[in-house]
């Protein structure tokens, strides 16, 4: 036990001993996570997204739907000259999206026939797509009104229209929406998604240094002490274990006191999933690395492994977007299942539902430890290439 | 002639490489096609199979049968409600409550007591909305509500300008065309597609990620020795160091190559009207991915902390340009603009919409600005610094 705990310690000590290596290893994640986490997690209720809109109607209809776009108080309005202006300014990325209300667009209404709003977007974000919805919707009432106006049959359509829009304004029949913040924060997925993969990243230069120990046949070494094969991968796998409880300490220390992100889970409970998350992506990392024997080219495997999966598991987007078949192969990544726990806990579900996420993690950190043992064989100092 | 011999030299060794191509090649291939699938059910607006309807607890304060509001009945019988949502009938405010924390119901709506009476007698009346736990559910049947609410709403405001006999009147209205349509960004050419956004990006990010060639290039032979070899050739460092570059670089530019081709002819990704300008761009930003990892290499002791060193720029810039995730666009267009991602990805963007030239030459400066920056600061390091 003292061996394993020797090797383990001074893996320690090789990766984050340093004051190189503290501040590789340590400060800079924690510091890219914490901003990650400070810049997405402060969008989230404070900001509303940017309309850039131009208005070529002159009449009642073009400056209802403004006001009725500004007044659901989600987006904020900028006016732009002419139509070439708001593309523009869209694709210099100025706001979500763009909005052209056509020359005419109330006399069109009120003559019976169906103008068509027109929604620029560079790349389809929510508010987009909310935008859209909401724009379809107020215009399709204006048609219904203008059609009552028209049946009516009043000579002076254009000033009933406008009367009964601004009667609309006034909001007689409405909603109150009461929030006991049962759902998730929208930015939690992307957040843990995000700190899940840096993890991953990091796992990897741990496991990387059992390779170098391998190349500069300093693993040879090692053999002539009484020590066994698998004291040493035990080691070896703690102290990488080790370094990246760290890690995750810091990075979660950082973003609950000191920028004060609200994370809406026990932080114990966050704590055991991103370290649950670790053993998986270790296993995951050991596999590669055994399989691959030049370590540098291992760096770089797993990296076709990272990105993928993180993509694949939901890390930068939620999965329910995705199609069906998409979300079935979403279920092989560990990091579905480590956001669907965060996911649980976070709407406030007991260990009777945490369990499953629990289990399907720990069972692939086994196979894949299992396997990454198997296949790194320390006792093998093979370098090729 | 040493110079093309390193270039030979280095061009063999990473074409060898069997894991090189996979991850160079094949893994920017597989993401856009990962992005291209799992983005493309937004794109297509959500095929209507794929709805799951959502449970809504309603609770009728009033009690009795007779006093609940039959405008809310007869809008929940409809069939095109009953795609999207499942009322449920609940007795009280506490009960639909609790349900919704259990998840039971995924929103709930309480209705006041005499609300079709308020309506039609033009008071005001609302409905109380609960969010539930499903952020989508809550989208979904909160957008259904609304619609409900604002029908109302713009009915009873027509009634009290033109009286409620106006509303007799009313013919259903019929509309052919959906009253909003997409604009299309372009200035003539192809559609522009959400998703060339995305493959621009990760081009660039795979571009800078090539940077990963450089530092393995660059320490593989300090660390196997084979340095102090080619030193006691009749080689100058600087030739070396040349070959090594321009090895390294014509084969990131065969990757950017097949990238743009691979995509364009699997997935359809447009890359624009302006071929020979997309390839200067590309140029530019494979000069400056390479310079970035070089002062990374020449800054940094071992090998291991250059490759962090990269790593670290790389999703830093394309997470800062907005590359990854959609950021506040204050950020983009301040933050952002100190990466060289967010000018190239503008650039990009603009060749994709045939932008006019005009439009485009800022950025092309900017690029050349940031590059030639950048190769002074790898000429001044290596004569400092040199590559021993």
């Amino acid at each position: 036990m003292s061996k394993i705990w020797t090797i383990g310690w001074n893996m320690v000590k090789r990766t984050i001993g340093s004051r190189r290596g503290l501040l590789l290893h340590i400060f800079l994640p924690g510091i890219v996570i914490a901003g990650i986490i400070s810049i997405t997690g402060g969008s989230d209720n404070s900001s509303s997204g940017t309309v850039l809109y131009t208005n070529l109607d002159n009449g009642p209809g073009g400056r209802h739907l403004l006001a009725e776009l500004k007044g659901t108080g989600e987006y904020e309005l900028a006016e732009r000259s002419d139509e070439q202006a708001v593309k523009k300014s869209v694709i210099g990325q100025e706001g979500v999206a763009g909005l052209l209300i056509p020359q005419d667009y109330t006399a069109q209404l009120l003559d019976g026939r169906e103008p068509q709003l027109t929604v620029y977007e560079l790349k389809i974000t929510e508010d987009s797509v909310l935008l859209k919805l909401k724009a379809e919707a107020i215009a399709r009432q204006m048609l219904v009104t203008a059609a009552t106006v028209k049946g009516a049959g009043s000579d002076d359509q254009a000033v009933r229209f406008a009367a009964i829009l601004q009667q609309a304004e006034q909001h007689n029949v409405s909603s109150i929406k009461t929030d006991y913040d049962l759902y998730p924060r929208q930015t939690l997925g992307v957040i843990t998604g995000m700190t899940l993969m840096f993890l991953m990243s990091l796992v990897t230069s741990s496991v990387n240094q059992i390779m170098d120990d391998r190349r500069g046949r300093t693993m040879m070494r090692m053999y002539s002490a009484p020590v066994r094969a698998y004291e040493i991968t035990l080691g070896n796998f703690c102290g990488s274990f080790l370094v990246g409880l760290i890690q995750i300490a810091v990075v979660l220390i950082l973003g609950k006191w000191v920028l004060r992100y609200d994370y809406e889970v026990p932080m114990l409970l966050y704590f055991l999933v991103l370290a649950a998350f670790m053993f998986v992506s270790m296993g995951i990392a050991a596999t590669v690395a055994g399989l691959i024997r030049n370590p540098r080219n291992a760096g770089m495997l797993n990296a076709l492994i990272l990105t993928p999966t993180c993509m694949l598991g939901g890390c930068f987007w939620p999965i329910s977007i995705m199609p069906e078949y998409m979300q079935k192969a979403a279920n092989f990544t560990p990091q579905k299942w480590a956001i669907q726990a965060v996911d649980i806990a976070a709407t406030g579900g007991g260990w009777n539902e945490l369990w499953l996420p629990f289990a399907v993690l720990g069972l692939m950190a086994a196979i894949l430890l299992a396997l990454g043992s198997a296949t790194l064989r320390p006792n093998e100092a093979g370098v090729s290439a | 002639m040493n110079i093309w011999t390193i270039m030979t030299g280095e061009l063999r060794r990473l074409l060898r490489s069997r894991t090189w191509m996979l991850n160079m090649i094949l893994l920017p291939i597989v993401l856009i096609f990962l992005l291209g699938a799992s983005l493309s059910g937004v794109v297509g607006g959500g095929s209507p199979e794929t709805v799951n309807p959502v449970k809504v607890a309603i609770v009728n304060t009033a009690g009795q049968a007779q006093v609940q509001s039959a405008m809310l009945d007869a809008f929940l019988k409809s069939d095109e409600v009953q795609r999207f949502i499942i009322p449920v009938e609940v007795q009280n405010r506490g009960e639909a409550e609790s349900g919704l924390r259990t998840g039971k119901y995924g929103y709930a709506v309480i209705v006041p007591q005499e609300f079709d009476r308020d309506i039609q007698s033009g008071v005001h009346a609302e409905l109380e909305f609960i969010l539930g736990k499903n952020h989508s559910d809550n989208t979904a049947a909160g957008a259904v509500f609304d619609n409900f609410l604002s029908e109302i709403n713009y009915k009873q405001a027509a009634a009290l300008t033109l009286g409620p006999e106006a509303l007799a009147a009313v013919q259903p209205v019929l509309t052919e065309q959906p009253a909003v349509q997409l604009g299309n960004l372009n200035n003539g050419g192809k559609d522009y597609t959400a998703s060339q956004f995305y493959a621009a990006s990760m081009l660039l990010m795979f571009l800078l990620y090539s940077g990963l060639t450089v530092t393995g290039s660059l320490f593989s032979e300090r660390e196997n020795h084979t340095l102090f070899r080619i030193n006691s050739m009749p080689v100058k460092g600087s030739q070396l160091f040349i070959g090594k570059m321009l090895g390294v670089g014509l084969l990131t530019g065969v990757q950017c190559a097949a990238i743009i081709f691979f995509t364009d002819v699997l997935f359809g990704v447009y890359w624009g009207n302006r071929p020979w300008l997309l390839m200067v761009f590309c140029l530019l930003m494979i000069i400056a991915s390479m310079m970035l990892s070089i002062l990374a290499c020449m800054l940094c002791q071992t090998s291991e902390q250059a490759t962090s060193a990269v790593n670290f720029l790389t999703v830093a810039m394309t997470f800062m340009s907005g590359g990854m995730l959609p950021l506040p666009d204050s950020w983009v267009n301040s933050v952002g603009a100190f990466t060289v991602n967010h000018w190239e990805l503008q650039a990009m963007i603009k060749m994709m919409l045939h932008s006019g030239f005009e439009q485009l030459l800022p950025n092309l400066l900017v690029m050349s600005a940031i590059c030639l920056v950048l190769i002074s600061g790898v000429v001044f390091t290596y004569r400092k610094v040199g590559y021993q």
